[in-house]
C-alpha cells in the first residue's frame, strides 16, 4: 500500500511551546487511521500543521510523495487535502445548501450536483434543513454540515478533528457510522479523537500520542485489547 | 404566497419588463431637462449624487461584499481626482485626453488599494477601521503638503482650470444646442455619468454572482473556513481592496473633470464617513440598496437647503437656525432611526437580513 500521507519526525511549535516533538506517522491510500490521546497531547497541532494552518518544515510532511510542510491551506485544499476543524467552522449566515456549495468552490467539474445529492444521502438531516442557515443548526447538524462540506471538495485525504466534541452519544454514533460509510466510498481519513473507544472501533490502524510524541501504534483492534491503552484511554 | 423579488416578477412577464424598462430609460434620458427647467443647479446636484452612487458601489465591494470596514475610502477618490487634475490642467501644462487619464486614475487608485490592503491583511473590524482611517488622512495630508520643495499638488490652494472631458469634437464643459434643445455642460456630463454608472452597476451585479463574489461572502463569514475550502484569502481580500479602489479612482477622475477644480479639502474624513453612511443606510451588500442610500443622502440635504430657509421665514419671519445645522441634525436623526428600525439598511441584502432576523430571534 502506498502512503498518501507521511510524517517524518515532524516538529511543530505552537505559541512558543514545542507541541509536537518529532512524530513519524503514515496513512495509506484508502486507509482510515486514528490519532488518539489525551487533551493537550498535540493531536490538533499535528492536524493543523498537516493542513497548512501552522508552520512546519517542508520535508517533514509528504502528501502523495510530495513535500508539503508549510504550504498554504488553500493550495492543499485544492490538492485534495481537507481539514474539518475542531469547532466545525461552518458559515453561520449561509444556508445549508450554500455552505455545501461553498465546499465545491475550487471545482468546476460537472459532478457537483451529484455530490450534493450524495451528501444529502449520507446526512438526510441536512436535506431537511437545507434552507436553514448554518448558525441555526444543532451542534450535531453543524458537524454533519462541516463533514458534508468537506466531502463537496472531493478530498483525497480527509482530516477530522474531534468530530464527537460536545455532541450527544446518539448523534456521535450516527456521525461515526457515516464516517465509516465515507471511508468505504474510497476517501482516506485521518481522525483525531479523544473518544478512544469510538475511534478505535471505527478505524483500521491507530497511533497513540502523549505529550507531543507517539507512544504506541498498531492495528486498532489490537490496541483495543492492549492493557496499557485500556488502562489509560478506555477507563478500565 | 411570499412576495417575489421584483426581478423575478418581471421575468414572468417579459412584456411588462420591456415596457417598464423602456419607460425607465426614457425617464432617465429626460430627467436632466426636467431638472434644468427648475434650475441648472439641480442637474449639478444630480451629477454629484451619481458620483456618490459610483463611490458607494465601490465601497460596497470592500465593506458590503468582503466585510472589510474601510474608513478612508475617500483617499482613492482623491487619488483619481489628482491624477486627472495633474495630467489635464495648466499646472504642469499637460493636457492628456480623458481616455488615457480616467483609466490611469483608476489604475493608480488600484495600486494604492493594494498598498493599503497588503499590510492590513491580518486585520479585521475595529483594527482595520483604524488603519484605513489613518490611510485616508495620510493621503489628504500628503496632498496638502506636497507643494514644497517641489510643487506637485499645489498644496491647500488645489489645482484649478482642469480640462473638461472632450469626446470627439464635443466639449462636455460647454453649452450647445442640438435639435432645438440646449445641452448645457452639466447635462452632457449627466449622460456620461449615466453611461459609466450603468457599466459599473452591471459589473457589480456580475461580481456579486461570480466565484469572486462567493469567495468574498465566505471570507466575510469565516476566514479560516474559507481557506479550508481552497479560497486564497490573501488574493481575494486584495482583490476587494483593488476593485473598490479602482471605482473610487474612476469617480475621482470624473469629479475633477466636472468640477474643474480639486483641493485636499474635498477629501476629508467627513466625506469617507458620508460614503460609508450611504452604504450602511441603503443596505450593505445590496446593490439596489446602496444606490437608494446614495441618492437619499445626496438629495435630501439639498432639498432641505431649499426648504428650510423659506419655511422659517414664513413661520417666524426670520432665520432662526442655519439650514446647515438643521441638515446635520436631521441627517443624524435619520441615521439613528434607520439603525434602530432597519439595522441592516433600507434594502438589506438577503444574507444581511438573515443576520438581522437571527439577532432578534
Amino acid at each position: 500500500m502506498t502512503a498518501l500521507l507521511e510524517l517524518a519526525s515532524l516538529h511543530v511549535a505552537y505559541g512558543g511551546i514545542q507541541a509536537v516533538k518529532g512524530i513519524t506517522l503514515n496513512v495509506g491510500e484508502g486507509e482510515v487511521v486514528a490519532l488518539i490521546g489525551a487533551n493537550g497531547a498535540g493531536k490538533t497541532t499535528t492536524l493543523k500543521a498537516i493542513a497548512g494552518m501552522l508552520a512546519a518544515p517542508r520535508e517533514a510532511i509528504r502528501f502523495d510523495g510530495r513535500p508539503i510542510g508549510g504550504t498554504a491551506p488553500h493550495r492543499l485544499a485544492r490538492a485534495g487535502l481537507v481539514l474539518v476543524p475542531e469547532g466545525r467552522g461552518i458559515f453561520p449566515k449561509l444556508s445549508v445548501t450554500e455552505n455545501l456549495a461553498m465546499g465545491a468552490y475550487v471545482r468546476n467539474d460537472a459532478g457537483v450536483g451529484a455530490d450534493l445529492a450524495r451528501v444529502f444521502e449520507l446526512f438526510p438531516r441536512l436535506r431537511e434543513r437545507s434552507a436553514q442557515t448554518g448558525g441555526t443548526l444543532s451542534g450535531g447538524e453543524q458537524q454533519m454540515l462541516a463533514i458534508g462540506r468537506a466531502i463537496m471538495t472531493r478530498p483525497r485525504l480527509l482530516l477530522l478533528d474531534e468530530p464527537s466534541m460536545g455532541l450527544a452519544p446518539l448523534i456521535v454514533k450516527r456521525i461515526f457510522e457515516t464516517i465509516g460509510e465515507i471511508a468505504r466510498g474510497g476517501v482516506t481519513i485521518l481522525l483525531v479523537e479523544q473518544n478512544a473507544r469510538l475511534a478505535l472501533e471505527t478505524t483500521q490502524r491507530a497511533y497513540v500520542m502523549e505529550s507531543g510524541i507517539i507512544t504506541l501504534s498498531g492495528e486498532s483492534k489490537a490496541l483495543l485489547s492492549d492493557p496499557k491503552v485500556r488502562a489509560a484511554y478506555l477507563g478500565e | 404566497m411570499p412576495e417575489l423579488p421584483m426581478i423575478e416578477r418581471l421575468r414572468r412577464h417579459p412584456k411588462a419588463a420591456w415596457i417598464g424598462g423602456a419607460l425607465v430609460a426614457i425617464a432617465l434620458l429626460l430627467l436632466p431637462f426636467a431638472l434644468a427647467s427648475v434650475g441648472t443647479a439641480w442637474v449639478r446636484i444630480l451629477n454629484v449624487a451619481m458620483l456618490f452612487i459610483l463611490l458607494s458601489l465601490g465601497l460596497n465591494i470592500v465593506v458590503g461584499f468582503a466585510g472589510l470596514l474601510d474608513l478612508g475610502y475617500i483617499a482613492f477618490y482623491a487619488v483619481g481626482a489628482y491624477v486627472y487634475a495633474l495630467l489635464a490642467s495648466p499646472h504642469f501644462n499637460l493636457h492628456l485626453p480623458f481616455w488615457v487619464i480616467l483609466p490611469l486614475g483608476a489604475l493608480v487608485a488600484c495600486g494604492f488599494g493594494v498598498l493599503l490592503g497588503a499590510p492590513t491583511l491580518k486585520l479585521r473590524g475595529d483594527y482595520l477601521a483604524i488603519v484605513t482611517l489613518g490611510f485616508g488622512e495620510i493621503i489628504r495630508i500628503f496632498l496638502n503638503n506636497l507643494s514644497r520643495p517641489v510643487n506637485i499638488t499645489n498644496g491647500p490652494q488645489g489645482i484649478a482650470r482642469i480640462d473638461p472631458i472632450r469626446i470627439g469634437g464635443i466639449d462636455l464643459g460647454n453649452s450647445e444646442t442640438w435639435l432645438g434643445l440646449t445641452f448645457s455642460g452639466p447635462i452632457k456630463y449627466y449622460y456620461l455619468l449615466l453611461l459609466v454608472l450603468m457599466a459599473v452597476i452591471v459589473i457589480n451585479l456580475r461580481l456579486q454572482d461570480s466565484r469572486i463574489g462567493r469567495a468574498w461572502e465566505a471570507i466575510r463569514e469565516d476566514e479560516v473556513a474559507a481557506r479550508a475550502m481552497g479560497i486564497n484569502t490573501t488574493r481575494v481580500k486584495l482583490l476587494a481592496f483593488a476593485m473598490g479602489a479602482s471605482f473610487g479612482g474612476l469617480s475621482g477622475g470624473l469629479f475633477a473633470s466636472i468640477q474643474g477644480f480639486v483641493s485636499p479639502e474635498s477629501f476629508g474624513l467627513t466625506e469617507s464617513v458620508m460614503v460609508l453612511a450611504m452604504v450602511v443606510l441603503g443596505g450593505m451588500g445590496n446593490i439596489r440598496g446602496v444606490i437608494v442610500g446614495a441618492l437619499l443622502l445626496s438629495f435630501v440635504p439639498e432639498l432641505l437647503r431649499y426648504t428650510v430657509e423659506p419655511l422659517q421665514k414664513t413661520l417666524f419671519g426670520k432665520m432662526l437656525i442655519e439650514p446647515e445645522v438643521i441638515r446635520m441634525l436631521l441627517f443624524g436623526l435619520a441615521l439613528v432611526l434607520v439603525m434602530l428600525y432597519r439595522p441592516a439598511g433600507l434594502l438589506p441584502s438577503a444574507v444581511r437580513r438573515r443576520e438581522l432576523d437571527e439577532g432578534r430571534a
